[in-house]
This record gives structure tokens, C-alpha cells and sequence, in this order.
């Protein structure tokens, strides 16, 4: 029996000295980051999906389209959501939920960059060229996520690192150094990138889509040549033009697309909640100060604009997109982030400040024209700055906030949206920093007014 | 009937199967009663030994004697047929120097007086043996016998059977055994015994199970609480965690949910870790049982109206035989990394060998919603959202007020009595058959649980289970296993959406529009009546196992293996048909699949060794663990059906998006424990353990935990032994270290999982930020308890003060999403948390007598939680959250300080005095919402046949609620009526208003929505009636019991703004439930 016991203590023994018994496989639905690296089809996936942020679950996309479009003079809404209201009456939370999506989906953007960039280069396996292309794609998708976050909010953290330490408690960087790294990031971009598509669709970067990005920057700060000439690289590249007809413009590959996110069913998460279905009413009407600003011939008020009628009343929605469900048939639909119609205008704009009235006429004439009106007859540089903002808010109406920023950028913000709501104050231009940053981050400042 | 018993030291039988046994139990339901039996014995100058054998072998009765009684026995000639067993036994002992005397199955032989005469007169001395039974007449091992005068002292073998050597013949032996009654006994100048010891109940020395082993109230060094099965018995609700509430001092349980299925928390002695878990670790029948809610793997997104589902609700209540909450170190500390938040016991039922008994216990009753919120109704309602427009200046138009100008304004509807205010009816049936014999003994039991809804539509919830457990033990007591296994299924219809953001709905709202299809207009969610079109189905399937294979290597050396198998599995569905969902989110309808499988296994061997000698017990326990548990599960998300009637069908999906989980936890551990006790006055334990966890990266994996109690029994000692008044008296303190590994597994992995669907093809995307450098927290526990016996033990007092620091703060750290989307990741804090507090408990026996019985009982507990030291806090992202020497709920809030008399705008202190109110630089610390002190009282009344026992349990506690801001479109508290109205106007209640500013959201971030949720609750009331003995045998019966028992009868509580003050505004009450019920025996 002296040697069961014994046995039974060499039993336990092992126990002590076998480390092995807790150790465990990692899990088999996840992968090493050097396995997710291990070849070029792999580490294409780790891309893709910061590509599928935009339209998928995050949806950013139809977040800054839908929020910003009711915070300013795009949308109204019937909603009796608080969380919608606080935007429509410009009078957002520090809490508010959609304001935290934002800015949570642009960072995860960003993290998921910073993590490619960080980890592209363990792997020996991977081929030279798609090292460069994915290196490349996420530049520009960190560049354009950031452009939207100082956009929104100001000066906000600028995270180029995925060390943890240092980006939970970065703090607010200046607007002018995150302007410098996102020219930095697209410049670099725009050597990296091809000028053809790395996808079967647009639904990838390629070069066209960081020079149009840049010409977009530069814009916003006011590098009038540098912005015309980026713009003008794309347009002269003639992959875009000429432009679409008004129906076919937010088709799925459209000759005008510079780049847009891929949608699963052919229809944009945008799309599905713009578009009231047949027994309901819109939850987010066109605004009726936008519906009164189409000139009476344009065309895109019946093909950008739908109605419907539900119990007497008429309701104006946003018809860009015209698919809210899956559809069969190749009248697929992608969610556009650049496309040619907006280079014209940045150009246009570029070439006032510059003091070309003709260029600056003859490219705002190319997106009147489309739209059936005729050409502009406004002649001098101040007429022409005006009809340039009344036009890019007619075409860029609903995409991308491009009517908020543009308020911004010409300075008449204040005017416009006290006379329409009330609870505006200049300090409105900026969006809260959302109150969880500032718990989790505690050398993070709110913005003024909030 | 009896059954027959084998025989003590002839039978040979070493195993029994199940099947023969029940073929035995069958068999002898025929057996002749009694002492009227028969023998037929043809002995002719035979030994006496001989004649025994044969009336063992006919009538199964057994004897008790020594080889040296026998040795001056005379042969014997006998020759009956069929003869009564008493004549015969005479026939035997005729002659002999020897008698007997019979005692239920047993003949206890014994030397004549006479003989022991002659050598009394020269030596009173003598040398004892006798053998300790239980009432079921099996044999017990380990029992103490003491001689008083002398202390000379033994303990049992393997058979139950002692030997004490020259003993005074007039002493008397004090016979003890943990678990039962404490016996005296005279020797008497008798030299052979029988013992029959009975179990303890409600005493001192009723048996209380603790880690690895059993103790009494009496004898233990720790800190142990008992729920009885009597006390669970009473108490008609379908999770265990339930029965709990109140009656155990310094566990603060928590209902999150009182609809079926819905979670229960359970909290010892306070939070001790900042975020990581803060559950109880629960062994079942020796197993770990994984309690974190199945549905909680995937999102939010599969949660319904119960939320988080328990998984100890596929427990049967009525199986469990005891309930023990191990509290202190010296409790816990043998379970090492997973003690720091306590340990649960429970213990399921198992079978008494003796008569085949059948039980069947009948039950059926209704539950509802104890208490409604109070809303405006609809005048009250229009009137306030009118001046609401007229106080903002906006006009009101269809789209923005159709409650005011296209709703019937007529109508109106109480949402909350509308939508929860159904009744449910239960019933529950459970039938078990027990039984065996001196070696081993049964049980096997079914039952079947229905419950119907309170709310509208037809969900309902079902549950059947089986319970079996088998003990054996061979005919020399050396090997002994111990087999228990219980199966439970459970089906849970229930809606997959929280109707409570419904409550709230304007009181006039249509549900239907004029076309007759659902209205959509000023619906912000869901449309109750949509709603109901919507299904939630879970199915969940649990098998607990468990064997214990014992072996006496020596008579006080034991070795034993314990096997355990756990597994739970959850299949749940919820249909989303595109008639119940909002149109104006666009969505077509989709389900949800969810399947989850947890399987457990684990292996205990052991070594288990015990002296006792004079004055001392001596124990040692050495053992070892390996643990593992696989979960698996997938998720998958369906969208594009052709057809809504397919929705339960996942093959009609013409998408689905599938999240898998495959985890792996291994736990592996060595243990030993000390245990010494001198002169039932002195006792010391020391428990030592060595775990490694595989949630814990390569290098932290392990970890040594460990803890020492000490208790002093004072009352034995001689200055108080005499007193009548003190009759019971312990001092006892411990002190150790317990760990906490409560966190998600495979934090320390950097990894890339599953992400969006991109081109057709899946993206991959981080899973976490991994930290290969955390390990344990260490929770340090100090307890000291005076632990007093009054009159007899009629009045028992506890009181136990502790205090527990938990330093190496395990947690996942909150992270901005600038550091990526995840929200948090896993690390060790040097941040230290303390928990002390005072529990107090006191039991009375006010009257014991025949026909009337009284006793109360009650306890309180007070405790006080603080975060003692983190450096750094100020720079952390928890530097809004935690303050330094506060409690860890503190609720940072604005400080409301009153409604502006002349504009009718709530006001806020400007704590940081820069001209605005902004948050959260302008958060006050308001107050906690830890309990400050929680308890439960009650009483137990018997006369006669009836019994009343009443139990009430209450806390005193704060929570935050739903702001109350006048004005938007949806429903308010009546306290809104109140509300500013003109200049002068003295309120808590901002004017009414539509354009809402941040004065008005601000009110739901101040403490004017910090509500006093302290209550009491008459938790339990039950009233029974035993039907006499003479009706019972009349009508053939063992024992019939009919009672009626109700579940949470009345709430007292202040603040009507909360649902109920224990599950606030964010899960349905508790439910108000009564039963009637049966219950037989046979």
C-alpha cells in the first residue's frame, strides 16, 4: 500500500512540475498576426476590411451623410428619436450615441491602418508589389478617415501608432500638424498606388483616388494651385469622364466614381434608411430650404429627389441612391466616396482664388450642364464663388457632409443656421468630443460651447 | 415493508448493479413485516456461530457480536420448522452466557451480567466494542468514542465498529461524528453496543459541507453558510440563486430579471474587483459549474426580453440537498485563484437506503407583476406636451405632435398594465423513488416545471428533468463510489425584444392606423403590437456528472479520485418578420441563431488521512486538480428569406454572417490542508494551494494561494463549562490569500479574427490588444467571529467582521476608441480595494414543545467598500470614474440643486466654478450604489400539524432611474405633474418644453434622477398542514403535506419613478407568485 501512496505523491509531483497541463492551443477561429500576413490573399483581407467599415456594420458612410445632413440645412426629420433630435436641433450630447459611432468608426479606421502598417512588414512571404499596394490604400484610408475627424470635431488626437499607451492618452493635436501627416499619407500614397484598380470594381484605392483626396485638402487649406492641379491631374486622366447621367451616376462602377465601397447586395446602407418603404413616411425628409434652392429647370431635383405621399402630406426624400433592399437585375448600387462631379467644383473653386473666371465658369458649366441648366452667367470672382457654393450644394447635397464643411470653410455658417435654428452658436461649428473619450482619456479636452 | 439488510461481516457482495437492485427492492416489497418472521433451522451440536448465519441468511437480520463472546458458547441442537424468530433466538440462547436483545435489524448479543460479576468484584475495568449505525442502519465510519472520565478515546474502522481497552465500567462514552447528533451513553457495566447515531439537524452540529470535506457549525474554522432543503423547498421559483436572497449574511443577491430564465447575480462580501468578474465560484457536487450566461458570448444583440439567461436556472431547486456560501479565507482558500469572490456549494440530493419510498410533490399557482409604474394618462398627458410647445415656442404640426392633433385624444392606454400585466400560471410536478440497502442506497427523481407569461402572446417556459444518484460501498467498507448525475432540459419562449422602452409610449398612440396595418407614426422603436409577431426561443440542455471512487489504503487513510463532466448547451432562435419591424429603419426581416456548448471535465484525486488520539483530531488532505473546459459556439445572423414562415429556419437565409467561438480554459492545481483540534477547544486549519490557469499568459500561468484559521472554543473551557447560560461559545479568526482569474481567456494572444465582408470575400481584423504580462489578482481576507450559544444553543448569535484587500487589480483597462475599437484590454493595476464590513446573525428557538413550536431567525449585513490606493488615477481613464478612499459604485453626477422659480429650467452646481455646466468637469461624486446594508428575517411557526414560516428580506440601496425630462413624445411618471408651470412655481420639475436644450439633458446626468431604491419585501410566506399520522395510515400513506407558498407578497419601497427598486429601471421585477401544492409520501 506504501506504494499506492507514493505513487499518489509522484502524481501530484507531476502536477507541480508539468507547466504543460494549462497550456493551450490558440484558438481556431483566430489567426497570429503572422499568419494573417502569411501571403498576399491574407494580408488582402486584413485590408478589406478597413474598407468594410464604411458600408457594413459600422456604416460610417450614412452617418456622416444622414447626422450632418439634419445638423445643417440638408434634412429634417420625423423622427421623434432624442438622439435624432439633438442634431436636428443642433444641440448635440456629449452622450449622444451617433456622435460616438463616428468617431469610434473613423478611429477603428484608423487603428486598423496603424495595425497594417505596423504588421505588413513580418512576413517574408508577401510579394513586393502588394507590400506596396496595401501600404498604400492604407495611407489613403487613414488620410481621408482623419480629414473627416478635424472636419467634425477640431483638433483631435493624432494616433499614427498602435501602441496602446500612447494612444489612450494622447492629446489634442493642432489641425495644422494633422493636415501636414495627411498630405504626408496621401502624397506617399499616391507614389505607392497604380493608376489601375487593384479590384475588379473601383472599390479599392488607386492612384486617382489619393490625388482626388488630395485636391480635396488642399482646397481646405487654400492651396489654390496646388488644389487645381491635383484636380486637374484626375480630370485630364479621362478614366472618369465624361460624367454620368443623372440616373446611373451612384450605379455600382459609374464612369464618374473615383473610389466607393463595396455593398453586398447591391444596395447602401444609406440607401435602405433614406428611402421610406411603401407604407411609411420618411424618417428623414429633404429639407424644404433645400427642396427651394433647385433652379426650376435642374434635373437632379426629379432625379436625385423622390416624394411620397402618406396620409395627405408629401414628403421629399433624398433619391441618390434609389435601392433600400437587395435587387436583382445589374442595377447594383456601391456607396461613392469620390467622384469626378466634386473635382470640377474644386477645381472651379481653386480657379476663382486664382483668378481664372473662365476656367473656374467653364468647370462649373460642366456640372450645370449635366444637371440640364445652362451656363452660369455669373462673371465676376465674388459671383462666381457664390454660384460655386449654391452649386456644389445642390450636387453634393446628402453626400459626405459636404454642405456642413462647405458652410464652414466660406464663413457663412453662423448666418445660415441661426436664421434656421434657433439653438445655434458659433461654437456649433464643432461637434462635442464624445463624453467616453473624455472618461477614457483623460488628457483629452472638450470642445467650446460643451 | 422492510428491507432486507446483508450481513456484517458474511455478506461477500461487493457490487451491486442498479438493475438488480431495483429487481431487489421489487422483490422485497413481499418481505414479511417485522418481528413476526419465520426461521427453520435443522442444527445438531452446531456452533452458535453457525445458527447465526442461517437466521441471517433466512431473515436478513444481522448480529452483533465478538469472537471472544462466543468463545465460552455451548453448542447447540435445534430443530424448528417455520418457527417465529424470537422463539427461536430464546431456543438459542438458552443456556448460553450469553442473551440478546433485538434492535430494528439487528441482534446485538450480549455477555450476562452474571458471567462479568466475578471479575467486576476484582477489576472494574473492562475492554468495550460495539459498532455506530446510522438511522438507516448503515454502518459509520470515522465516529469518535470518548470516555468521559478517562478521555480515552478511538474512532470507527471502515464496518462502523469500535474498540475501547479497560475502560471503568461506569464511565460514560460520549459518541460524535460530524453531522450528528452528539450520543451519551452509560457503559453500565455492558461490554458490547450498538450504537444508532441520528443526524443533526438545525443545531450546532448539523453537518455543513465545505471544500473538499464536511464540517459542523460547531466545529469549523471558517466562515460557512447553509441554505437547508427545506428552506429552498418553500420557496416556489425555478433558479436556486433565488431561494438564496436574504438569508445569507454578506451575500447581496440580486435579480436582474424576473421574467423566466432571467439572471441573478450573486455578490460576497462586496466588489472587490474593479472590473474583473465578480461572481461567486460555483461547484456543484464537487464540479465547477461555469455560470457565466451562454447568451452572453455574442452581442448584445441576443438578448431578449429576459436578458441574460442564468444557466443555474437549468438546476432543479427541488434536487438540491443544501446550499453551503464559503466566505472567508479559511473557506475558501483551498479553491485558490477562483476564491476571491467567494465559493458556492450545492449539493444535490441523494438517496436513503432503508424502506422504498416514493415522493410526489404537487404544485400549481400564478404569478404577476408585484408593482406598475404610475404614468400620465392621457389628458394629463396631452396637456403637458401642449404646454410643452406653447413654453418652446414651436407650433405644433402633424409630423411633430400627432399625438396632439392626429391621435384620438380620447384614448387611453396604461402601457405598463397593457403590456406586462398578464397572469402566468405554473406548475410543477416532481416524483422521486428512494431506497437501498446497508450498502447502497438511491434515488432517482423526475420533474416537469411550466410557466406560463405575463406578457401578452404565448411564451412560455418548460422544464423536465431527471435526477439519479447511486452510493455504494463494499462489504468491507474499504471501497466505497458515490455516482450522482442530473440531466435537465429547458425550453424558454419568450420575446427577443425588451418591451420596458415601451412602457413609456404616449398614452394615445394607435397601434394600428387606419388602413388597419400597424402604425409606425411617433414610434421610435417597436410597436408593442408588432412586437408580439416576433419569437425568442431557447433551448438549453444541461448534463452534470460526477463519480467519487473511495479506498481506505489504511483504516485512516484514504485515497480518492473524483470525476466530474459537465456540459450545457444553449440553442436559441429569434425571428425578426419584417411585419414587426419599423419601417422607417429600413430593415427586411432577419433571425438569429445562436448555439453554444460548454463541456467541463475535471479530476480530483486525493489522499485523505485522519488520527485521533485522546485529546487531539488530526486531518491532512492532500489533492490534486486538472481542469478543462472547451466552449464552442457560432452566431449566425440571417437576412434575405423568401418567406417569413421559414425565419426559424436558418437554410432559408439567403444570407447569413456567422461568428464562431472556439475557447479552450484549463485550470491544473495541487492542495493540501491542515487540520489539528485539541480537547474540542483548540483548532487550528491551514490550507495551502498552487494553481496555474491558462487564461494567464506563458510565465504568469501560476500562482500560491493559502490560508489559516484558528478557533477557540471557550465555553469548554472548565471556568464556563458548568454554565447554563453559556452553553455554546467559539472565537475564531483567519487570515489568507484567494485569487481572482474572472477574465476573458486568450487576452495575452495578439491575434486577427473573422471581420467584414468585403468583394464577396471575408476581411480579417484585430481581435484585441493583446498584453502578454498580466497575472492574478490577490485578494487578502482577514476575518475574526464570535460565534455564542445561550440557554441551551436556543439562542445562537454570530457576529463576523472582515476585512478583504484585493491588490493586484486584475482588469481590463477602458480604453478611448483612439486606441482602436475595442473599448478596453486586459491588465494588472498596482490599485488596491478594500472591502470591510460587519455581519450579524441570530437564530432563537422562542418556544419548543410538543404541539407548538416557535423560532426566529434573522441577519443583517453592513459593508463598506473603498478604493484604498491607485496610483496614477488621475491620469487613467478611470480618473472620472473612481475616486481615491470611495466606494468603487460611487455615482458621479451633476449636482441638481432645484428648478429655477422664474424660468422653470433645472439648475446644477458648478463644481469646477467656470461659468458652465459641462460634463464631466462639473461631476460630483452623489453617492454609491452599493447596498449600505442588506438582510433578511423571518419566523418559523409549527402547532400541531400546521406550520407558518415568514421570511422578509431587505437593502438599502441607491440606483439611478429614467430621467423625467417634461415635454418630448413619450409618456412620464406622474411625479411630471408637478412640474414648473409659472414664475413663483417652487419644483423638482423643469417647465415643460420640445426644443431641449442642455439644461434638460443634463437632468439625466445629475442625481436628480439618483433615486432611493432601499426596500422591504415579505420575500416568503408558506403555510402548511401535515395530515395526522391516524389519517395517513388509514388512507395507506407515509406522510402528506398541503401548503400553499408565496413568492415576493408585498414590496415596500419609496420611489415610484423606478420599475422596482431591485432591478431599477433595466430588467422586469421579480414576480409576485403563490402555489398551491401536494406533497405524498409513500
Amino acid at each position: 500500500m506504501y506504494i499506492k501512496i507514493s505513487a499518489a505523491c509522484i502524481l501530484f509531483l507531476v502536477f507541480v512540475s508539468c507547466k504543460k497541463v494549462v497550456d493551450i492551443d490558440p484558438p481556431k477561429t483566430q489567426l497570429t498576426p503572422e499568419k494573417a500576413f502569411v501571403n498576399d490573399q491574407s494580408a488582402i483581407a486584413v485590408l478589406s476590411n478597413i474598407y468594410a467599415q464604411f458600408n457594413s456594420s459600422a456604416a460610417i458612410a450614412n452617418k456622416i451623410t444622414i447626422q450632418l445632413g439634419i445638423y445643417v440645412d440638408e434634412l429634417s426629420t420625423t423622427s421623434a428619436d432624442p438622439g435624432v433630435l439633438e442634431y436636428y436641433n443642433t444641440s448635440v450630447s456629449t452622450s449622444n450615441a451617433a456622435n460616438l459611432n463616428i468617431w469610434k468608426g473613423f478611429y477603428s479606421v484608423v487603428y486598423q491602418c496603424n495595425a497594417l502598417l505596423d504588421n505588413i512588414d513580418i512576413s517574408p512571404n508577401l510579394t513586393n508589389s502588394t507590400k506596396q499596394q496595401l501600404k498604400g490604400e492604407a495611407k489613403f484610408l487613414r488620410a481621408f478617415s482623419y480629414f473627416y475627424l478635424i472636419n467634425i470635431y477640431g483638433d483631435v488626437p493624432l494616433i499614427v501608432t498602435t501602441e496602446v499607451n500612447t494612444s489612450s492618452s494622447a492629446p489634442r493635436t493642432s489641425l495644422v500638424q494633422i493636415y501636414d501627416q495627411i498630405i504626408l499619407d496621401i502624397t506617399t500614397a499616391k507614389l505607392d498606388l497604380q493608376e489601375g484598380y487593384p479590384s475588379s470594381d473601383k472599390v479599392r484605392a488607386n492612384k486617382w483616388a489619393a490625388v482626388a483626396l488630395l485636391a480635396r485638402v488642399h482646397l481646405y487649406r487654400q492651396n489654390w494651385s496646388a488644389a487645381e492641379s491635383a484636380a486637374t491631374e484626375v480630370i485630364a486622366s479621362t478614366m472618369y469622364s465624361p460624367l454620368n447621367s443623372l440616373n446611373s451616376v451612384f450605379l455600382s462602377n459609374s464612369k464618374e466614381t473615383i473610389i466607393q465601397f463595396w455593398t453586398q447586395n447591391g444596395f447602401t446602407v444609406e440607401g435602405s434608411i433614406l428611402i421610406p418603404s411603401a407604407t411609411s413616411i420618411p424618417t428623414y425628409p429633404v429639407s424644404v430650404s433645400l427642396i427651394n434652392s433647385f433652379e426650376l429647370a435642374d434635373q437632379r431635383k426629379t432625379s436625385w429627389i423622390n416624394s411620397v405621399t402618406q396620409g395627405g402630406q408629401a414628403y421629399n426624400f433624398p433619391f441618390k441612391y434609389k435601392n433600400r433592399a437587395a435587387t436583382s437585375g445589374g442595377s447594383g448600387e456601391y456607396q461613392i466616396a469620390l467622384r469626378l462631379g466634386e473635382q470640377y467644383l474644386i477645381r472651379a473653386e481653386a480657379r476663382v482664388r486664382l483668378n481664372n473666371i473662365n476656367g473656374a465658369q467653364d468647370d462649373l458649366n460642366v456640372i450645370r450642364n449635366r444637371a440640364g441648366l445652362s451656363n452660369t452667367s455669373s462673371a465676376n470672382q465674388a459671383d462666381i464663388l457664390t454660384a460655386i457654393e449654391q452649386e456644389k450644394k445642390i450636387e453634393m447635397f446628402c453626400e459626405w457632409g459636404h454642405r456642413f464643411f462647405d458652410l464652414k470653410r466660406s464663413g457663412h455658417i453662423n448666418l445660415v443656421m441661426s436664421a434656421l435654428k434657433p439653438p445655434w452658436r458659433t461654437t456649433s461649428a464643432f461637434l462635442p468630443i464624445p463624453q467616453y473619450e473624455l472618461l477614457n482619456n483623460p488628457n483629452l479636452s472638450q470642445n467650446p460651447g460643451y | 415493508m422492510q428491507l432486507k439488510v446483508f450481513g456484517l461481516r458474511f455478506s461477500t457482495l461487493l457490487t451491486m448493479k442498479l438493475l438488480i437492485l431495483l429487481t431487489v427492492v421489487a422483490c422485497l416489497q413481499a418481505s414479511a413485516k417485522g418481528f413476526g418472521q419465520t426461521v427453520s433451522l435443522s442444527l445438531t451440536n452446531a456452533p452458535l456461530e453457525q445458527a447465526f448465519k442461517e437466521i441471517k441468511k433466512q431473515t436478513g437480520y444481522s448480529f452483533v457480536f465478538t469472537r471472544a463472546q462466543l468463545k465460552n458458547a455451548r453448542p447447540i441442537n435445534c430443530q424448528v420448522k417455520d418457527a417465529e424468530l424470537k422463539d427461536v433466538l430464546e431456543l438459542c440462547f438458552r443456556n448460553q452466557p450469553l442473551s440478546f436483545v433485538v434492535e430494528d435489524r439487528y441482534i446485538v448479543v450480549q455477555t450476562k451480567t452474571t458471567i462479568n460479576e466475578s471479575t467486576l468484584s476484582r477489576n472494574s475495568l473492562m475492554d468495550i466494542v460495539g459498532k455506530v449505525i446510522n438511522e438507516n442502519g448503515e454502518a459509520l465510519a470515522g465516529v469518535t468514542i470518548t470516555a468521559k472520565k478517562t478521555s480515552k478515546a478511538t474512532s470507527t474502522n471502515e464496518r462502523g465498529e469500535f474498540f475501547l481497552k479497560e475502560i471503568n465500567d461506569d464511565d460514560i462514552l460520549i459518541i460524535t461524528s460530524v453531522g450528528y447528533a452528539k450520543e451519551e451513553i452509560p457503559i453500565n457495566k455492558q461490554s458490547n453496543f450498538l450504537i444508532r447515531l441520528r443526524i443533526a439537524v438545525g443545531t450546532l452540529d448539523e453537518a455543513i459541507i465545505m471544500a473538499y470535506g464536511k464540517t459542523t457549525r460547531r466545529l469549523n474554522t471558517g466562515n460557512i453558510s447553509k441554505i437547508t432543503a427545506e428552506e429552498i423547498s418553500r420557496q416556489p421559483v425555478s433558479n436556486p440563486l433565488s431561494t438564496m436572497q436574504g438569508r445569507v449574511a454578506g451575500a447581496f443577491v440580486n435579480t436582474q430579471n424576473g421574467l423566466p430564465g432571467g439572471n441573478i447575480t450573486i455578490q460576497i462580501r462586496g466588489r472587490g474587483s474593479i472590473n474583473a468578474g465578480t461572481d461567486p465560484l460555483y461547484v456543484i457536487n464537487g464540479v465547477p459549474f461555469i455560470s457565466t450566461p451562454l447568451n452572453e458570448t455574442f452581442s448584445t444583440l441576443s438578448d431578449g426580453i429576459n436578458g441574460k439567461t442564468s444557466p443555474l436556472n437549468n438546476i432543479n431547486p427541488a434536487d438540491i440537498e443544501s446550499i453551503e456560501v464559503l466566505k472567508d479565507a479559511d473557506a475558501t482558500a483551498i479553491y485558490g485563484s477562483r476564491a476571491a469572490n467567494g465559493v458556492i456549494l450545492i449539493t444535490t440530493k441523494k438517496g436513503i437506503s432503508g424502506k422504498t419510498k416514493i415522493n410526489v410533490n404537487l404544485q400549481s399557482g400564478i404569478s404577476r407583476l408585484a408593482d406598475f409604474p404610475q404614468f400620465l394618462n392621457t389628458r394629463q398627458y396631452l396637456q403637458l406636451r401642449q404646454e410643452g410647445f406653447q413654453n418652446s415656442g414651436v407650433v405644433p404640426t402633424v409630423s411633430n405632435a400627432p399625438d396632439l392633433l392626429v391621435w384620438d385624444t380620447t384614448k387611453s392606454v396604461n402601457w405598463p398594465k397593457n403590456l406586462l400585466g398578464g397572469t402566468a400560471h405554473t406548475t410543477s410536478i416532481l416524483a422521486g423513488v428512494s431506497g437501498g440497502n446497508e450498502y447502497t442506497s438511491f434515488l432517482i427523481s423526475g420533474n416537469y416545471r411550466t410557466e406560463g407569461t405575463i406578457l401578452r402572446g404565448d411564451q412560455q417556459y418548460r422544464r423536465a428533468g431527471a435526477h439519479l444518484t447511486l452510493q455504494h460501498s463494499s462489504a468491507n467498507r474499504k471501497f466505497s463510489l458515490d455516482f450522482s448525475s442530473t440531466y435537465t432540459s429547458d425550453i424558454n419562449k419568450q420575446l427577443p425584444t425588451s418591451l420596458l422602452s415601451l412602457l413609456r409610449l404616449p398614452p394615445n398612440i394607435p397601434m394600428y392606423d387606419n388602413a388597419g396595418n400597424y402604425n409606425w407614426v411617433g414610434i421610435r422603436d417597436n410597436n408593442p403590437e408588432a412586437v408580439l409577431r416576433q419569437k425568442q426561443s431557447s433551448q438549453s440542455n444541461n448534463l452534470l456528472t460526477n463519480l467519487t471512487l473511495r479506498y481506505w489504503i489504511l483504516p485512516n487513510l484514504q485515497y480518492r479520485t473524483s470525476f466530474g463532466y459537465t456540459t450545457i448547451e444553449m440553442d436559441q432562435v429569434m425571428t425578426y418578420p419584417s411585419i414587426s419591424l419599423n419601417p422607417n429603419f429600413g430593415l427586411s426581416s432577419y433571425a438569429y441563431y445562436g448555439n453554444n456548448r460548454n463541456k467541463t471535465y475535471i479530476i480530483e484525486p486525493a489522499l485523505e488521512y485522519s488520527k485521533k488520539s485522546k485529546f487531539s483530531d488530526l486531518k491532512l488532505l492532500m489533492g490534486a486538480s486538472w481542469q478543462k473546459s472547451i466552449r464552442t459556439g457560432n452566431f449566425i445572423s440571417g437576412e434575405n428569406y423568401s418567406n417569413d414562415d421559414l425565419l426559424e429556419y436558418v437554410g432559408a437565409a439567403g444570407t447569413t454572417y456567422i461568428t464562431n467561438l472556439d475557447i479552450q480554459y484549463k485550470y491544473a492545481s495541487v492542495f493540501g490542508r491542515f487540520h489539528y483540534a485539541y480537547k474540542e477547544k483548540y483548532i487550528l486549519n491551514a490550507s495551502l494551494r498552487r494553481d496555474g490557469s491558462s487564461r494567464f499568459g506563458p510565465g504568469n500561468q501560476f500562482g500560491t494561494f493559502g490560508a489559516m484559521g484558528v478557533a477557540w472554543l471557550f465555553a469548554n473551557e472548565s471556568f464556563l463549562k458548568k454554565s447554563s447560560f453559556f452553553t455554546y461559545g467559539k472565537l475564531r479568526a483567519s487570515y489568507g490569500i484567494t485569487g481572482n482569474d474572472l477574465i476573458s481567456d486568450y487576452q495575452y494572444l495578439s491575434s486577427y479574427r473573422n471581420g467584414e465582408t468585403y468583394q464577396g470575400t471575408t476581411g480579417l481584423t484585430p481581435a484585441r490588444i493583446a498584453n502578454a504580462d498580466f497575472a492574478w489578482e490577490n485578494n487578502k481576507k482577514l476575518e475574526a467571529a464570535l460565534e455564542i450559544g445561550l440557554w441551551k444553543n436556543k439562542v445562537l448569535i454570530t457576529t463576523a467582521w472582515y476585512l478583504n484587500r484585493s491588490g493586484n487589480q486584475l482588469l481590463e483597462y477602458p480604453l478611448p476608441f483612439t486606441s482602436g475599437p475595442f473599448g478596453s484590454y486586459q491588465a494588472n493595476l498596482p490599485a488596491l480595494v478594500e472591502n470591510k464590513g460587519w455581519e450579524f446573525e441570530l437564530t432563537a428557538t422562542a418556544i419548543k414543545r410538543k404541539n407548538i413550536s416557535l423560532s426566529v431567525f434573522g441577519n443583517i449585513s453592513i459593508s463598506k467598500n473603498k478604493l484604498v490606493k491607485y496610483p496614477g488615477l488621475a491620469s487613467s481613464s478611470f480618473a472620472n470614474t473612481y475616486v481615491i478612499g470611495k466606494d468603487l459604485s460611487i455615482y458621479k453626477a451633476l449636482k441638481f440643486t432645484g428648478i429655477n422659480s422664474q424660468t422653470g429650467l433645472p439648475e446644477y452646481e458648478d463644481i469646477n466654478h467656470d461659468g458652465i455646466i459641462s460634463t464631466p468637469s462639473d461631476w460630483a461624486v452623489v453617492g454609491r450604489t452599493s447596498p449600505f446594508f442588506y438582510g433578511g428575517f423571518g419566523s418559523d411557526l409549527k402547532i400541531k400539524q400546521f406550520t407558518l414560516n415568514l421570511f422578509f428580506q431587505f437593502s438599502k440601496q441607491y440606483a439611478p432611474g429614467l430621467s423625467t425630462i417634461p415635454g418630448p413624445q413619450s409618456n412620464n411618471f406622474i411625479v411630471a405633474l408637478k412640474r414648473w408651470q409659472k414664475p413663483g412655481d417652487a419644483t423638482a420639475v423643469p417647465k415643460a418644453g420640445v426644443l431641449l436644450s442642455s439644461p434638460y439633458f443634463n437632468l439625466s446626468q445629475s442625481d436628480a434622477i439618483f433615486y432611493n431604491a432601499s426596500y422591504l419585501r415579505l420575500k416568503n410566506i408558506s403555510i402548511s398542514y401535515q395530515l395526522s399520522e391516524a389519517i395517513i395510515k388509514k388512507i395507506n400513506l407515509n406522510s402528506c403535506k398541503l401548503y400553499i407558498d408565496g413568492q415576493n407578497m408585498i414590496t415596500w419601497h419609496k420611489e415610484a419613478n423606478l420599475y422596482d427598486p431591485e432591478t431599477g429601471n433595466t430588467g422586469v421585477g421579480p414576480l409576485k407568485t403563490i402555489v398551491f401544492g401536494i406533497q405524498l409520501t409513500f
